[in-house]
């Protein structure tokens, strides 16, 4: 049986970004930032604050698994997320949300003649 | 400088977020380049500051880490329970918990039969409810002591200050108080439950203005000892007068027929003290086989001493 996460939509943008970024590898706390400031294009600067914010609640929602630290690191100190089954599907059901939004503002910014036609 | 700022400010974070995340934060820190960017993360740091400690209460709580101190002779010293915040259910129960044993207490104490405070039980009713009509030639009477047993009526009615209106008053009183094999009307044995049920617990009291020549102790008084003393008792001459010692409501009262009506409060032994002016008291009388045979009365400096006629 399917678990009905809709409850937790709509995401926040922290939280899309966060699970975005860890949508295609696992990474690191200083990694997402990086992530979500390229997926953005600049755009959205997540603080570490923020980012760690987000992340605990994640964590405690299943949205996202915390690996630990890799020896291979530079940084002892930095540990990793990876993006869970669950988080992923929460994810997809949030990009499939705003898809429909996309779809809805298109057509409602269509020019008036066009809509007609 | 910042570097430290921004470690003191995670520092101050609460301790299960500060444990779990002030390392990596800290690692972003020395990763990042620029003053204008290290500065950008202490603005940050001081925000989720703010946001940690007031909309994140649900993080606050954290699994305590048991400390072990070792002392003298590898045994453990003390333990410490770090950063512990109860939660609200909690301390919401725990107020519940005090307010029921504090309000259990208090009860106890209010119900409880030994009294340490005079708090005398007598019920004062108002003299236009009151079934009692006093004759208006006698201005000394108290109507607001007057507290009777409904087959009373009749007899304070009809009654004048003599021997015979004595005699009358008397043989309703005892009808409704002793305890004969007389038949009694449904009313008077209702009456005789009631006082009998107020009787049947203990009194025991003390007064609060010491005024008698010995030091008051608390009294217990059973049934059976409270209607020992009531009676007709009459005095010596030349003062010669009857008292009437009847019981009412668990307490002793004294009329002296057409002058005064007074509850008794029991001091100590066969001590009783008048409610109303704590330095007159009543002292009765007893045989050595416990038989009350006569009272003392010291009133207004005066004493008298009568002999009991009847039971």
């Amino acid at each position: 049986m399917k678990e009905d996460l809709n409850s937790f939509l709509p995401l926040s943008s922290a939280t899309l970004h966060i699970l975005l970024s860890l949508a295609g590898d696992d990474l690191h706390g200083y990694g997402i930032m990086q992530e979500v400031l390229r997926q953005s294009q600049g755009q959205y600067k997540l603080g570490p604050g923020t980012l760690y914010d987000n992340l605990q609640k994640l964590i405690e929602r299943r949205f996202l698994q915390e690996l630990g630290q890799r020896a291979e690191d530079a940084d002892p100190r930095r540990r990793y997320y990876r993006l869970t089954s669950r988080g992923r599907r929460v994810l997809t059901a949030e990009l499939a949300r705003l898809e429909g939004v996309v779809r809805e503002g298109k057509l409602r910014l269509q020019p008036a003649r066009t809509r007609r036609a | 400088m910042l570097r430290l700022f921004y470690s003191w400010l995670l520092r101050f974070h609460p301790a299960r977020f500060r444990e779990r995340f002030a390392e990596e934060m800290l690692s972003i820190f020395d990763h990042v380049e620029g003053r204008a960017a290290a500065a950008e993360l202490v603005a940050d740091a001081f925000i989720s500051l703010v946001r940690q400690w007031t909309v994140r209460s649900e993080y606050w709580e954290e699994k305590a880490p048991l400390s072990v101190i070792v002392g003298s002779g590898g045994l453990p010293g003390f333990y410490t329970l770090e950063s512990f915040k109860p939660r609200k259910s909690a301390l919401i129960e725990g107020a519940v918990l005090t307010w029921i044993v504090y309000s259990a207490l208090f009860l106890a104490i209010r119900h409880g039969k030994i009294h340490s405070v005079y708090v005398p039980s007598v019920s004062f009713d108002s003299a236009p409810s009151s079934d009692v009509q006093l004759p208006p030639s006698n201005p000394k009477l108290r109507p607001t002591q007057a507290s009777v047993r409904p087959n009373a009526e009749t007899n304070i009615k009809s009654r004048a200050n003599s021997p015979e209106a004595d005699r009358q008053l008397l043989r309703g009183r005892r009808s409704s108080e002793a305890n004969s094999s007389a038949v009694v009307s449904e009313p008077q044995e209702q009456a005789r439950s009631t006082i009998l049920d107020k009787l049947n617990r203990t009194i025991a009291t003390t007064l609060p203005n010491q005024s008698l020549s010995q030091p008051f102790v608390p009294t217990r008084i059973s049934t059976e000892t409270l209607f020992s003393y009531v009676g007709v008792y009459s005095t010596d001459e030349p003062n010669k007068f009857t008292i009437f010692i009847t019981a009412e409501g668990g307490q002793l009262v004294a009329e002296i027929l057409g002058k005064q009506r007074s509850m008794l409060v029991p001091v100590y032994g066969t001590k009783f003290a008048f409610t109303e002016t704590q330095n007159d008291w009543i002292e009765f009388m007893k045989k050595e086989n416990g038989a009350v045979y006569g009272l003392r009365i010291h009133r207004n400096g005066s004493e008298f001493t009568g002999h009991r006629k009847s039971n």
